[in-house]
């Protein structure tokens, strides 16, 4: 940028558009602040008064309790392995997937591609009744496959991954083929290494989306031990009654929230560079 | 020169039977979780079928006709339009307006964009929380300020008509991230030769951004647009939390009737109708989008 | 083992035929070079030898045995390509050793085979780099160390020097023959710059449009070029190609006429009042005060030992001149010239040499 060559006017309002946009982000924060304020304060407290962004009196009660409450923790535990089951086998399958619709031959292979891309149109409500169904008969509700599988069906990894896939130098793969490289060892040490930025961003997407999932969930996981942290929260929200005091509820949370959080601040930098990709085309 | 066409690839990439390996895997999961349900789902619309007791008759095409007359049906439509008419233009014009603000260098607008697309991140139970304890009449966020000025405090998901755009700002500051970094991505891809050309040619602000920003990135903004109104018309979880469709069913949303058509009445015959309903319905709104969209670029 | 053999090799992608039919024998050892202007087919050639590309048509031999079914791994080719190929997430010695694992080869053997490679293209401060962190040069090393470890019957390059700056090529031109020297393994080198073919090649095989145009040392191809093409593509500067008619034919001997000059051909066939394309290379024409051929300077470059000269003959027919003499006209300046030593090029109408060489073939 040639800043220099900028008038002073210009200058100005670029800083007051920088503010502006701070102020409003700073309001956009508000709402967490103020939940994780009264996370952090007594239940009694709330009753009386829910304002100020202070947490005083302090106290990390909320937190104690939500722990040795057990159903929390165990939702808590129903989230991981849904979402790190569905992100390893969604990486997995879709790679796989995206190798041979971008660099292999074999018959079918646009009708197939376009049957898989008009999966993208088909909303979940649109198939969530006869996949309950599904599950049904095959008594499987209330498992953790049933809350990933479905999920595996999603064709957008197999499409960003073909897109990646397709933008590889062809002339990589052709040299491997020269050095006696199978298909196999072009996917394993050629393919999957170059698209660990791809791998990345496809698997953030899918561990937000499997962490938050919720209309699959609230009718598949139907049993209070089974619930994930998202479904479970529902339930405490919808039966309003706030049994454990408000505080509880703003710590668990704080607490469902926190994963999905820390995740999001670690690998931000792979979300504009992963949608850049994704929409390139 | 060098080939790459319909007959291309080499003796060794020829090989059909290592490229279904590859693709098994999905195509197998893909055929039994997202193309037999579909079928299965319009199947099912054409039953009496209930959840609980295995009753089930085929009934053709009475459940769409049955649906035709129902009034609930036809409010929940109404209700969905009337959100994806809120949020859809908002969202867009949002996501916009942050993308241009928070885009460029430096450490300042990175943390910006981490604000603002960290509100995506959360689950739509705990946005549902938020908002419903910020909007809340008796403990909110904004109590203290009607006390202030000395007006009752607004409940704002009972009262009939500000419910549902009470849900369309949850949703807004929800939903903005994924669009905004779709923005983001799209400018970062207009090459900086033209905003120095521009400014060569003493355009001022203003021209920039309408003559060379926004059309650089028209196509994103199609995007966006689809993206949204395939996103925001499968409107569930805010409403379903925050309101319960409530007040008398005005945030009732056509994806909260299947879900209680289904699940709470058992009737999964006429919820796969009105699940048929909306995936048209949705189909029907992006290919027009498409479509505009075509024909805006034609011209 | 390193001979290759084409026999009436074709291409086509759907009904577009690429290569009609091409024959050729490349005997061990040999430095071939194929060049022709782009779209001419020569990296679709080399591809299907390589593997990397279906034979339409005809058959491919490496080594006595056809290939035309066998993938490109098993073919006992190395290839070096335009963009090196070199995988970026691996060092430079994974990249160099990468084949041989894939083959099984033995620990030992392949610490042996990376240190001869490695010694040879001077590679050792570079081993534990990434692509990434190497320069234009040392990458295409790489690259051609990736080949050589392998020991392959067949070396293909790709047009290997054509990303490389001008001062880089002229030093990666030299190295690569001198490898060739080395090594004396069959070489198959592929490029649309005729003076790496003129430099490099033991044979030089130009192409268009598919089709061999001409095969032969460069000497041979420079000084007898079977047709305009041939004479046109080759040597620097370019050929003047001129139009005329034949006249005064007398068994070998003939004239054509250049700007009213009558120019004393030797030709093998034709007849008088033939539309003919008289062949002059630059160093032909000479600048003489009582020359024959009146001309205009157009353009004068000095290259410091010879100076070019572009003009413009009556008829409108641009010409070029290379002088060694120190007196130089210019721009605008009416000159003379005559035709000093050296073959004067006759080309038919359909651009066949009828050309008569004295002498027995180079």
């Amino acid at each position: 940028m040639s800043t220099a060559r900028r008038t002073g006017s210009t200058r100005t309002a670029d800083l007051i558009l920088l503010g502006l946009t701070v102020a409003f982000a700073i309001l956009w924060m508000i709402p967490v602040v103020w939940v994780v304020t009264m996370s952090l304060k007594p239940n009694d407290e709330l009753m009386r008064s829910t304002a100020g962004f202070i947490p005083y009196p302090f106290t990390i009660d909320n937190y104690v309790s939500l722990l040795k409450l057990a159903t929390v923790p165990r939702w808590l535990m129903h989230s991981f392995v849904v979402a790190i089951s569905m992100t390893a086998l969604v990486l997995i399958v879709s790679s796989m997937a995206g190798y041979a619709f971008a660099r292999l031959q074999f018959p079918f292979k646009r009708t197939l591609f376009l049957i898989v891309l008009a999966g993208l149109m088909v909303p979940e409500q649109a198939v969530f009744i006869p996949l309950f169904t599904m599950f049904a008969d095959w008594g499987m509700h209330n498992t953790h496959a049933a809350l990933v599988a479905p999920r595996l069906a999603v064709p957008i990894g197999v499409f960003l991954m073909t897109q990646f896939f397709r933008a590889v130098p062809r002339e990589l793969e052709e040299a491997a083929e020269l050095d006696h490289a199978s298909h196999f060892t072009i996917f394993w040490r050629i393919m999957l290494p170059l698209s660990v930025p791809a791998l990345t961003t496809l698997g953030l997407f899918t561990f937000i989306f499997a962490w938050n999932d919720f209309l699959w969930p609230l009718v598949s996981a139907t049993k209070a031990d089974m619930f994930t942290v998202t479904v479970g929260l529902a339930s405490i929200q919808s039966n309003f009654a706030f049994s454990e005091g408000l505080g509880s509820v703003m710590a668990s949370a704080v607490f469902a929230s926190l994963p999905i959080v820390i995740l999001f601040l670690i690998f931000q930098r792979f979300i504009v560079a992963g949608v850049a990709m994704g929409a390139g085309k | 020169m060098s080939g790459g066409g319909a007959s291309g690839g080499s003796p060794g990439r020829r090989a059909p039977g290592v490229a279904f390996l590859f693709l098994a895997p999905f195509l197998v999961i893909y055929a039994i979780f997202l193309v037999y349900p579909l079928f299965k789902g319009f199947w099912i619309s054409l039953h009496d079928w209930e959840l609980a007791g295995g009753y089930r008759e085929y009934i053709g095409f009475l459940n769409y006709e049955d649906l035709w007359t129902d009034k609930l049906f036809w409010r929940t439509v109404r209700n969905t339009l009337y959100f994806v008419a809120l949020t859809v233009p908002t969202m867009t014009l949002l996501a916009l307006l942050l993308a241009l603000a928070v885009h460029g260098t430096g450490r300042l607008r990175s943390i910006l964009r981490s604000v603002f697309f960290m509100s995506s991140v959360f689950s739509v139970t705990v946005v549902t929380l938020v908002w419903s304890m910020v909007l809340s009449a008796d403990q909110g966020l904004l109590v203290p300020l009607w006390h202030a000025i000395g007006i009752k405090p607004v409940n704002f998901l009972a009262h009939p008509t500000l419910a549902m755009p009470s849900i369309a700002l949850a949703t807004l500051w929800w939903g903005v991230g994924l669009p905004m970094a779709l923005f983001l991505a799209a400018l970062g891809q207009i090459p900086q030769e033209l905003y120095e050309a521009a400014e060569l040619d003493h355009a001022s602000r203003w021209t920039v951004l309408r003559r060379i920003t926004l059309p650089s990135i028209r196509h994103t903004l199609l995007l966006v647009v689809v993206l949204q109104i395939i996103g925001q018309f499968q409107i569930f979880g805010q409403a379903m939390l925050m309101t319960q469709g409530g007040p008398a069913n005005k945030t009732k949303t056509m994806v909260q009737y299947i879900y209680d058509t289904g699940f709470r009445d058992w009737q999964v015959g006429y919820a796969s109708a009105i699940a048929m309903a909306l995936f048209l319905l949705m189909l029907g709104f992006s290919m027009l989008q498409l479509w505009l969209g075509r024909k805006g670029d034609e011209a | 083992m390193g001979q290759v053999s084409l026999r009436s090799v074709s291409k086509s992608y759907g009904s577009a035929m690429v290569i009609p039919g091409v024959s050729l024998d490349i005997a061990e050892g040999e430095f071939v070079v194929f060049v022709g202007p782009s779209g001419c087919g020569k990296s679709t050639l080399l591809r299907m030898i390589a593997g990397l590309e279906d034979i339409t048509g005809g058959e491919v031999r490496i080594g006595g045995k056809r290939v035309n079914d066998v993938a490109a791994r098993d073919r006992g080719v190395a290839m070096v390509f335009q963009n090196y190929a070199l995988y970026p997430h691996m060092s430079v010695r994974e990249n160099m050793v990468f084949g041989l694992q894939n083959l099984g080869t033995s620990k030992a053997e392949i610490a042996e085979r990376l240190s001869r490679a490695v010694q040879i293209l001077q590679l050792e401060p570079y081993l534990d780099r990434k692509p990434r962190a190497l320069s234009g040069g040392q990458r295409q090393r790489v690259a051609i160390g990736r080949a050589i470890v392998r020991e392959p019957q067949v070396f293909l390059f790709d047009e290997p020097l054509s990303n490389l700056d001008a001062a880089l090529r002229v030093q990666m031109r030299t190295e690569i023959a001198k490898l060739h020297h080395r090594l004396g393994a069959t070489m198959i080198y592929v490029t649309h710059d005729q003076t790496e073919a003129m430099t490099m090649a033991d044979r030089i095989v130009v192409l268009r449009a598919g089709l061999i145009e001409q095969v032969g040392t460069p000497i041979e191809l420079y000084e007898r070029p079977a047709n305009s093409f041939v004479a046109g593509f080759l040597g620097a500067p370019k050929i003047n190609l001129i139009p005329g008619v034949m006249t005064g034919v007398r068994g070998a001997d003939a004239a054509v006429d250049l700007a009213g000059a009558r120019v004393p051909v030797r030709i093998t066939g034709g007849a008088e009042g033939d539309k003919v394309t008289l062949g002059l290379r630059p160093d032909v024409l000479v600048l003489q005060p009582e020359g024959p051929i009146p001309a205009t300077v157009d353009v004068v470059e000095e290259l410091g030992n010879v100076k070019l000269i572009y003009a413009t003959l009556p008829g409108g027919h641009p010409v070029v001149a290379e002088l060694r003499s120190p007196a130089l006209p210019k721009v605008g300046d009416a000159i003379r010239l005559a035709l000093g030593d050296g073959q004067r090029h006759v080309f038919d109408a359909e651009g066949r040499a009828i050309t008569l060489h004295e002498g027995p073939r180079a």
